[in-house]
C-alpha cells in the first residue's frame, strides 16, 4: 500500500470551535511526525485516524478504512492518546492484557505479549503493580504498551514523549526506531520539533486546523532558518561582543539582559553560530555560554502564518 | 455478522461482563447498595413481632423494596455502565479494538444485572424469611373463632386478613353476604351475632387460641425475587441508557423513577398502566391471590397476570438495550487530553 492515510478536505468542529479546518494529506508508510503547536489540531487529526471522532466534512481513511468503529482497522492499529487515563485497579500487565484479550487473543498468548511488550517499554519492574501507583511517565509507558502489543501495522502516538524523564525519552525513541525497523508504520504528533527530528525526516505541519506544511526536517529547518530567532549569550565582555555582532548584516537586534547576557535576534543562526567562536576569540570576550532554543514551534508557526 | 465475529462480540462481552463485576464489587457505590439491600430484611424482622408474613411482606415489598431500594440500587449501578469509561477516558482503549461498541453496553450492563441480583435476591429471600419465621409474640397473639354451625343454607367460610387474623363470612344459598366478623375476642366469649333474614339467631363462640400466621400465599417468594430483578434490570437500563447520551445521568434516572414513574403508579385511573411500577405490582400480586388483594393502595386496581406484566416488561428491557446499542454504536464521545 503506497498511501496510509488519506485525508481529503478534512474538517471537523465542535459547535463553534474548529478543530480541524481543512486538511488534505496524504502520508505514506513509515515514521511520520505530526507537528504543531499546542492547539493546532494534533489531537484531533489524530482522534479521526483512530475512529474517535467522525469528520464534519471531508474524508479519510487510513490503511483504506475509513476509521470510525471500523473493526478492519482496529486489528491492525495501535494507538497512544494523549489523555491521562488506565484502569487503576489493574496492575500494567493486567491491563494490556485485558486489551489484548479483547482483541481477541487467548488468555496464554494474551500475557505473554502483555509481559513482553511491558518489557519493551521498560517496565519489567513495575508491571505487576498497580497502575493507579504509577508515576505520570510510567503511565506514559503503559499507554505505549497497549498501543504496540498486538504488533499494529500502523502505530498512531499522541504527544508519546510528554511526562517522560531523559532516559525515559530515550529509551522511547529507541523503541520506535525498533519498531519502524520491524515494519511498524507511524504517526507521531509532538510540538517539540527536535523529538520528532531524531525519529523521521518525514513531517507534517499543521497549525490553526489547516495544513501549513508537509516535507522534510531539512524544509523546516531552512523555514526556521528565515525566521528571526533569540541567541542568547553569556560572555564576561557582552559590550565588546554586542559591538561586534551589530556589524552583522543578519543581526537584527541586540540588548543586554538583566542577567548580563546578550539576547541576539538573527535571521541566519547557522551563520551567527558559524562566525562567534572565531569574533569571541579575537575580541576575547570570554564566551561561557549559547543558548538557541528552537524547541517553541508556536513563534515559528505564528511567523510563518503571518 | 459472521460467526466469527459474533463469537468475537460474545467473547468480549464476556470479558468486559467480569471484569466491570469484579471491579464493582470494590467500589463504595456497590457498598452503599449492599446497605440498602439488607434494609428490606430487617425492618421486616422489626414488624414480624406484631402482624402475620403477609401483612409485612406485601407493604414491604410493594412500597419499599419495588419503589426505593430496587430503584436506587439500579439507578446506581447503571449509571456507571458507559458514564464512568467516559469520565475516566478508558473508553477510547475498548472503543480501538476490533470488536463492536455495542460489546461495552452489554458486557457493562450484563455485570450490573448480575450485582442487582446478587443484592436482591438474597435480601427477598431474607425478607421472607424474616416475616415466615415463628416469633416469640405468636404465641399472645389474635385469638380466632369457631361459629356455631347454622341450621340454615349457607355457609361459613373462613378468610385471612392482611394482618394475619382470620376473617369469618356467611354467604348465604343466594351467594349474598350475611355476615362478618373479625377474630379478636377473648377465649369462650360467645358474641351474639344478630339475626338472618329467617330470625334465627346466630352465634360465635371464641374456643380457640391460634397464632398469627407465618404462611405467605403461594408463589410469593418466587414473584418478589423475580419482580425484583427485573426491576432492577430496568432501572439500570434507564440510567445506563440515559449515560450513553447524556453526563450524570443519575441525576435524570432519579427524576424519572421517582417524580414520575411512583407518582404514575399511585395515582388511581388507568394512568398507572403508563409506569413501570403498575408491572411490577402485577408480577407480586398477580390476579388470582385474593388476600394479597385485600391491600389498601391496590384494593381497586386492575392488574396484568404475573404472565402478561413480565411479558410487558422484558418487551420494554429489550428495546431499551437494542436502542442503548445502537446510540452507543453511533455516537462519538469526547474524551478530553
Amino acid at each position: 500500500m503506497s498511501i496510509l492515510i488519506e485525508a481529503k478536505n478534512l474538517g471537523r468542529w465542535y459547535g463553534e470551535v474548529v478543530g480541524l479546518g481543512d486538511l488534505t494529506v496524504d502520508i505514506e508508510p513509515g515514521i511520520t511526525g505530526l507537528l504543531g503547536p499546542n492547539g493546532a489540531g494534533k489531537s484531533t487529526f489524530m482522534k479521526l485516524m483512530v475512529g474517535e471522532l467522525k469528520p464534519s466534512r471531508g474524508s479519510i481513511t487510513v490503511l483504506g478504512h475509513r476509521p470510525f468503529a471500523s473493526l478492519e482497522l482496529y486489528s491492525q492499529l495501535g494507538f497512544c492518546p494523549q489523555q491521562d487515563a488506565l484502569y487503576d485497579h489493574m496492575t500494567g500487565a493486567g491491563f494490556v492484557e485485558h486489551l489484548l484479550r479483547l482483541a481477541g487473543f487467548d488468555r496464554k498468548d494474551a500475557r505473554a505479549r502483555a509481559r513482553r511488550s511491558m518489557e519493551r517499554v521498560h517496565l519489567e519492574e513495575s508491571m505487576d503493580r498497580r497502575c493507579g501507583g504509577y508515576s505520570k511517565g510510567m503511565r506514559q509507558r503503559t499507554r505505549l504498551a497497549q498501543a504496540i502489543a498486538h504488533d499494529p501495522k500502523l502505530l498512531v502516538v499522541d504527544e508519546p514523549l510528554t511526562g517522560l524523564d531523559p532516559i525515559a525519552r530515550h529509551q522511547t525513541l529507541e523503541l520506535f526506531r525498533e519498531l519502524a525497523e520491524g515494519g511498524t508504520s507511524m504517526i507521531v504528533s509532538s510540538h517539540v520539533l527536535h523529538e520528532v527530528q531524531s525519529l523521521t525526516d518525514s513531517i507534517v505541519m499543521i497549525h490553526r486546523g489547516r495544513l501549513l506544511a508537509q516535507g522534510t526536517v531539512g524544509d523546516v529547518r531552512r523555514l526556521l532558518a528565515k525566521h528571526p530567532r533569540q541567541v542568547r549569550i553569556s560572555a564576561r565582555e557582552p559590550r565588546r561582543l554586542a559591538e561586534a555582532l551589530m556589524s552583522m548584516d543578519h543581526v537584527r537586534s541586540i540588548r543586554l539582559s538583566d542577567d548580563g547576557s546578550l539576547v541576539t535576534e538573527t535571521r541566519d543562526v547557522d551563520g551567527l553560530f558559524g562566525a562567534l567562536p572565531a569574533l569571541a576569540d579575537r575580541l576575547q570576550a570570554g564566551v561561557q555560554s549559547l543558548d538557541s532554543s528552537d524547541d517553541d514551534l508556536e513563534a515559528v508557526f505564528d511567523y510563518l502564518v503571518g | 455478522m459472521g460467526q466469527s465475529k459474533f463469537r468475537n462480540m460474545l467473547s468480549a462481552t464476556a470479558l468486559l461482563l467480569s471484569a466491570h463485576l469484579r471491579t464493582s464489587l470494590r467500589t463504595k457505590r456497590f457498598w452503599i447498595c449492599v446497605v440498602l439491600a439488607a434494609a428490606p430484611p430487617l425492618i421486616a424482622l422489626m414488624a414480624a413481632e406484631n402482624a402475620g408474613a403477609t401483612a409485612i411482606a406485601l407493604p414491604l415489598s410493594m412500597l419499599f423494596v419495588l419503589q426505593i431500594v430496587v430503584p436506587v440500587i439500579g439507578l446506581l449501578l447503571g449509571s456507571t455502565v458507559v458514564t464512568e469509561e467516559v469520565e475516566n477516558r478508558t473508553l477510547t482503549f475498548v472503543f480501538t479494538r476490533p470488536v463492536p461498541r455495542a460489546a461495552l453496553l452489554l458486557g457493562r450492563y450484563g455485570a450490573t444485572i448480575v450485582l442487582v441480583a446478587l443484592l436482591m435476591v438474597p435480601s427477598c429471600l431474607a425478607l421472607v424469611a424474616a416475616v415466615s419465621a415463628p416469633h416469640s409474640g405468636d404465641a399472645t397473639a389474635r385469638r380466632v373463632i369457631d361459629i356455631e354451625k347454622e341450621d340454615r343454607p349457607g355457609k361459613w367460610s373462613e378468610v385471612e386478613t392482611l394482618e394475619g387474623r382470620r376473617y369469618y363470612r356467611w354467604i348465604d344459598e343466594n351467594g349474598n353476604r350475611d355476615r362478618e366478623f373479625l377474630g379478636g375476642m377473648p377465649e369462650g366469649e360467645v358474641r351474639i351475632l344478630g339475626k338472618d333474614s329467617s330470625g334465627d339467631t346466630l352465634r360465635a363462640v371464641f374456643t380457640r387460641f391460634q397464632p398469627l400466621s407465618r404462611q405467605l400465599p403461594e408463589g410469593f417468594v418466587l414473584r418478589l425475587c423475580w419482580a425484583a430483578v427485573l426491576a432492577g434490570a430496568l432501572y439500570s437500563l434507564v440510567t445506563a441508557g440515559i449515560g450513553t447520551l447524556l453526563k450524570r445521568p443519575i441525576i435524570y434516572g432519579l427524576g424519572y423513577a421517582f417524580a414520575m414513574d411512583a407518582v404514575l403508579a399511585n395515582i388511581p385511573g388507568s394512568a398507572q398502566s403508563l409506569s413501570m411500577q403498575y408491572y411490577l405490582r402485577g408480577i407480586l400480586v398477580g390476579d388470582s391471590v385474593d388476600s394479597l388483594r385485600r391491600f389498601g393502595p391496590i384494593r381497586d386496581t386492575l392488574f396484568p397476570s404475573p404472565m402478561m406484566a413480565s411479558g410487558q416488561l422484558l418487551f420494554i428491557l429489550v428495546l431499551g438495550i437494542v436502542g442503548a446499542c445502537v446510540i452507543v454504536s453511533r455516537k462519538q464521545y469526547m474524551m478530553a487530553n
